[in-house]
């Protein structure tokens, strides 16, 4: 059914996506943290930054990612100085690429988990002698942990979806940068319908058994940050 | 116990509140801060457990000094144990969890045998597998109050913890908290504004006024006055002595300085001292010795003062019997037909008398 080159296009989703998501997960929380807990008047800048991808147009975000990791541009020659080279159409290239699209995905639901719980928790956990590292790590992650799980899956899915931004950053490179959304756009070009069905069946069914999942168990873990399309 | 504190805040444009009060207060026994909700007295409980971070001033607690013009202690740092006025467990661990989470953040921990007798106290050792959700409001703040204890804190502050509670946990805390002070020997600040509570509970009394401590003294004293101001409702505290039982009614003598007052007999035995509690609206006044009424406490005393009361239409006599003082709630009609004045002798007649120890 699939050729070889789908299965590897697969394989490089699904590592782009667990990497993307892993590292999301990282950098996600702190902003989530801040984000949920601050003041501060950048909170609005912020925030905008952060949702942004959830309305730019994906070629208009992969435009700018290559020229900013492009020779020319303030993180491609940051790469080039490491000795790195340059990102574009490289894996790595997608994983950056990914992490700003996939951004709000991850940083939403974990934000809303952390703002949803009482201030006095954290009162409680000081009076009774834990510091503020401790009241992170035994009160604010525990309990934002429904937020954490759709965080994990919806960044991780909307990551298998991406297409514009890769097709802008990462083109065509099989085993490299090609995975299956522009596969399938490649099948189609080529008037392939059938290899075209066989990864978009697996596409959809994936699809809806993750929604099918979040939604199924969005009232017993009590999942937030579910209110977002793709 | 030094506390000696400034607090000013801008919430909102109307609402200006400041707090500034000087206290010292004894290193045993239970001190309740009573007043008006408003007067200030959570936001004193904060700031002496470090959480309002603006408050300017002095705060010593036993040994260790926890503020002063130059140190700031964090909240997580003071030896202090706060039992909030909603039951907080954390509601992802279990009721024994909870417990926990304070014992392992606390550098002395209780022992084995206090712990065991701190879940006996509080009758908790049976719910400990469970989690907070499948525990009733007075099980939870059951918990809560273990769970600051274990912190093993040299004060433990208590905001209003039975508010949110029915008048029967209420009363079933109450003992609870009773026997722990027994237990525990650690002094106690007790913010509440129930008269009750404070009667119940307390050795000595802080009142609260817009953010200034209005009287301090022991709850003996302090109840001899009206407060009314304060709350609704105004109480008098008598002490007494019982000094029979009549089993066939179900009533026990208590003598009272010298006028005798028939409560309800419960369990109690001659010989033993109670407080009582009597409610001014429950006392109506009579210029004669009514022989032929139900009211079965009629109390000789003499009107000491005639105050307006909180309501239209109504006033507040101060009534002393021997020591002790009583309050009437009654309308300025009465007043009028009676032809009441200070210094008359009249007789008390007391519909309702709660023992309160």
């Amino acid at each position: 059914m699939l050729s070889e080159a789908d299965i590897t296009t697969l394989w490089l989703t699904l590592k782009l996506a667990s990497v993307v998501t892993v590292l999301l997960l990282l950098i996600g929380t702190p902003v989530a943290w801040w984000l949920a807990r601050t003041h501060s008047p950048a909170k609005g800048i912020i925030g905008a930054i952060v949702a942004l991808p959830l309305i730019l147009p994906p070629t208009v975000l992969g435009f700018y990612l290559l020229l900013f990791m492009g020779p020319n541009g303030a993180f491609g020659q940051f790469t080039t100085a490491l000795g790195l080279g340059t990102l574009p159409f490289t894996f790595w290239g997608l994983v950056v690429a990914s992490l700003f699209y996939s951004l709000p995905f991850v940083v939403q639901p974990i934000q809303n988990a952390f703002a949803a719980i009482d201030e006095r928790h954290f009162e409680v956990a000081a009076t009774l002698g834990a510091t503020p590292v401790d009241r992170f790590l035994s009160i604010a992650l525990p309990m934002a942990r429904p937020g954490f799980i759709s965080a994990a899956i919806l960044g991780f899915a909307h990551t298998v979806g991406e297409f514009g931004v890769i097709l802008m950053i990462g083109g065509n490179i099989p085993g490299e940068t090609k995975v299956v959304s522009v596969q399938i756009y490649d099948h189609v070009e080529a008037l392939d319908y059938a290899s075209a069905h066989n990864l978009s069946q697996l596409m959809l069914i994936f699809s809806f058994t993750v929604l099918l999942f979040l939604y199924s168990f969005q009232k017993k873990w009590r999942l937030t940050g579910m209110n977002y399309g793709n | 116990m030094e506390i000696s504190l400034k607090l000013s805040r801008n919430s909102g444009a109307a609402q200006h509140f400041e707090l500034d009060v000087d206290l010292h207060i004894p290193g045993t026994g239970i001190t309740a801060i009573y007043g008006a909700s408003g007067s200030g007295k959570t936001t004193l409980l904060r700031c002496i457990a470090g959480l309002e971070t603006q408050a300017q001033g002095r705060v010593r607690i036993a040994a260790d000094t926890y503020q002063d013009s130059h140190i700031f202690v964090p909240a997580h740092q003071r030896k202090i144990g706060y039992v909030f006025q909603e039951p907080s467990l954390f509601p992802h661990l279990s009721a024994e969890q909870n417990l926990q989470y304070a014992q392992r953040r606390t550098r002395t921990p209780l022992a084995e045998k206090q712990l065991q007798e701190l879940l006996e106290v509080l009758a908790i050792s049976p719910l400990l597998s469970h989690r907070p959700d499948q525990l009733s409001g007075g099980e939870k703040q059951r918990f809560a109050i273990a769970r600051a204890v274990l912190s093993n804190p040299d004060i433990l502050l208590l905001d209003e913890p039975l508010s949110a509670l029915d008048t029967d946990r209420k009363r079933e805390i109450l003992s609870y908290i009773e026997s722990l002070q027994q237990f525990l020997a650690i002094p106690m600040l007790y913010v509440s504004h129930a008269e009750l509570e404070v009667a119940r509970l307390a050795e000595q009394v802080i009142i609260m006024d817009k953010g200034h401590v209005k009287t301090v003294g022991a709850v003996n004293t302090i109840f001899r006055q009206p407060l009314s101001d304060l709350s609704g409702d105004c109480t008098a505290l008598l002490q007494g002595q019982v000094e029979s039982v009549e089993q066939d009614y179900h009533l026990a003598k208590v003598k009272v300085d010298s006028s005798d007052i028939w409560v309800a007999s419960h369990n109690l035995s001659p010989g033993a001292t109670v407080r009582l509690c009597v409610c001014a609206r429950d006392v109506s006044i009579s210029r004669i010795q009514e022989t032929q009424s139900s009211i079965l406490n009629k109390i000789a005393s003499e009107i000491s003062q005639i105050q307006t009361g909180d309501e239209p239409g109504t006033c507040l006599l101060t009534l002393a019997c021997g020591e002790q003082r009583l309050f009437a709630k009654i309308t300025r009609k009465s007043l009028d037909t009676l032809g009441l004045a200070t210094g008359q002798k009249v007789w008390a007649q007391v519909k309702s008398v709660g023992i309160v120890q």
